[in-house]
């Protein structure tokens, strides 16, 4: 038994050595902050010396990972919704806002694809569209967007993330999707259209409480050089 | 040993006993009442019964072929049947997708003809036959292979069609491998979720079963899918029971 447990050890120590003597920190991230992460990875590393992981999900399940314990040093929500169930947990210091992001329509190269111009032809095209889960931060703002706009879309899917919303049009097999501003920039190719109304979601990131090296990132990350990197990324100042 | 034995009994006990301990009994029934959880249930019995239908309707044949089949091409046959259950359903979604999309491999001529999968009903029953479609095969090869051949023959010599002697003699000799196959099937049926959320969507009603239900839930209402997971844990425990003979039998009888 003893040795077995030894062995597990050897085995979790070898996969464990990928920085040598820095120390790794990671960073829990909502899936919209996928794209930009390898930046944001580099300058991190660069600053404060740090090895950092980054996992991504969705917003909606890091509150219940954060209480079993996930080990994350640093949360990065994709609206303040979600953080504030986190803070108000007591599982995080008091958060920072990062950035903001902002819906957009993807429209598929499909004919029903083409055929859409504005938020209003979503409640009246033959065509397929997906939005985000409720649970999820994109899903809420879409709901948001929808209900300001008085429209009532009927989506063929409520898909669990923003990521999988934004791969069924990818793919062809939805017309359309609300998605980020973010998301729509990483993949060129794809027709976005401003989904105009004001509602916009801000990116918030807050270190696991009485983290320091954590704290360090946050205030990195809410600081000048990170805005600019966001930026570039089609995300906005808060 | 038996210091060894308490591992894994642990891990695959604690997380089932867990989940009983965090039952919310209070809120039991709102939980089971909701609508989310009431279209869930009622999505997830139909699609998965139909699912099983197909299964043994297409899997017996499949079975069969692969029972008699020699060689390579049956080998090769055998192979792909069990590529699901080794597979990550999420890329069996995927592969899903890029055939029966509609600008999939064959989907592109659904599309033609009007028919859509993804994002329907029907593609939810197609993704979990996907799924469940190897179990049944397997267990009913497996009776098949077993069988002593001779029994049809006598049939075929007394002057019964091949398929009247299927039919009359060695189908009632696998029936309880067929049953057995069919509760399996109808058990991952039941727990599908990958194929099904990536190929079929999520849209409560329509394609969200009772797994989807459950992954949504936990971000909005943790507790409430605790009772959901409880319900596929005793549905899963009631299949085993109801299997305790006839599935191990099944193995019992390879020996000879």
């Amino acid at each position: 038994m003893r040795r077995s447990l030894g062995t597990l050890a050897a085995v979790a120590s070898l996969a464990a050595c990928g920085g040598a003597d820095r120390p790794t920190v990671d960073v829990l991230a909502a899936s919209s902050y996928t794209d930009v992460a390898e930046s944001l990875e580099a300058l991190i590393e660069r600053e404060l010396g740090v090895d950092v992981r980054f996992s991504f999900g969705s917003s909606g399940s890091f509150l219940e990972q954060l209480r079993q314990g996930a080990p994350a040093s640093v949360v990065i929500t994709a609206d303040a919704a979600t953080m504030e169930r986190i803070e108000s947990a007591g599982l995080v210091d008091p958060s920072s806002a990062i950035a903001t992001n902002r819906l957009v329509i993807v429209t598929a190269d499909t004919a029903a694809g083409r055929m859409i111009e504005a938020l209003t032809d979503l409640a009246s095209t033959d065509g397929i569209v997906v939005l985000c889960a409720s649970s999820a931060p994109c899903g809420a703002a879409s709901d948001e967007l929808l209900r300001r706009a008085g429209l009532d879309v009927s989506p063929a899917s409520r898909e669990p993330n923003v990521r999988a919303t934004l791969t069924k049009v990818l793919l062809g097999e939805a017309d359309a999707a609300l998605v980020y501003r973010t998301d729509a920039l990483a993949h060129g190719g794809l027709r976005s259209i401003p989904a105009d109304g004001e509602v916009v979601v801000t990116g918030r990131a807050a270190a696991a409480e009485g983290d320091a090296r954590g704290a360090a990132i946050v205030a990195l990350l809410a600081g000048p050089d990170a805005a600019e990197i966001l930026r570039d990324a089609g995300f906005e100042a808060p | 040993m038996y210091a060894l034995a308490a591992v894994p009994a642990i891990l695959l006990g604690a997380p089932l006993l867990a989940l009983l301990w965090r039952l919310p009994w209070t809120d039991l029934t709102d939980a089971l009442t909701s609508e989310a959880a009431t279209s869930a249930l009622g999505l997830s019995l139909v699609t998965s019964v139909i699912a099983t239908g197909l299964c043994v309707v297409f899997g017996l044949p499949l079975a069969w072929a692969l029972a008699v089949g020699r060689g390579m091409p049956t080998r090769v046959v055998r192979a792909f049947c069990l590529l699901p259950i080794v597979l990550p359903p999420v890329v069996g979604g995927v592969a899903l997708l890029l055939a029966f999309g509609r600008r999939g491999l064959v989907g592109q001529w659904f599309d033609g003809a009007g028919v859509q999968l993804p994002f329907t009903t029907a593609g939810v029953v197609l993704a979990q036959a996907f799924v469940a479609l190897p179990f049944f095969v397997l267990s009913v090869e497996a009776a098949l292979r077993q069988l002593d051949e001779e029994f049809a023959e006598v049939a075929q010599v007394h002057g019964a069609s091949p398929f009247r002697a299927f039919t009359a003699v060695t189908l009632p000799s696998i029936g309880p491998a067929i049953a057995a196959g069919a509760v399996l099937a109808w058990a991952r049926a039941l727990g599908e979720f990958g194929a099904t959320v990536t190929f079929a969507g999520s849209l409560q009603g329509r394609t969200q079963t009772l797994p989807l239900a459950v992954y949504d839930l936990l971000e909005r209402d943790p507790a409430d899918a605790v009772v959901l997971s409880a319900l596929l844990v005793v549905i899963a425990v009631a299949v085993l029971v109801a299997l305790r003979d006839r599935w191990f039998s099944i193995f019992r009888s390879a020996e000879p």
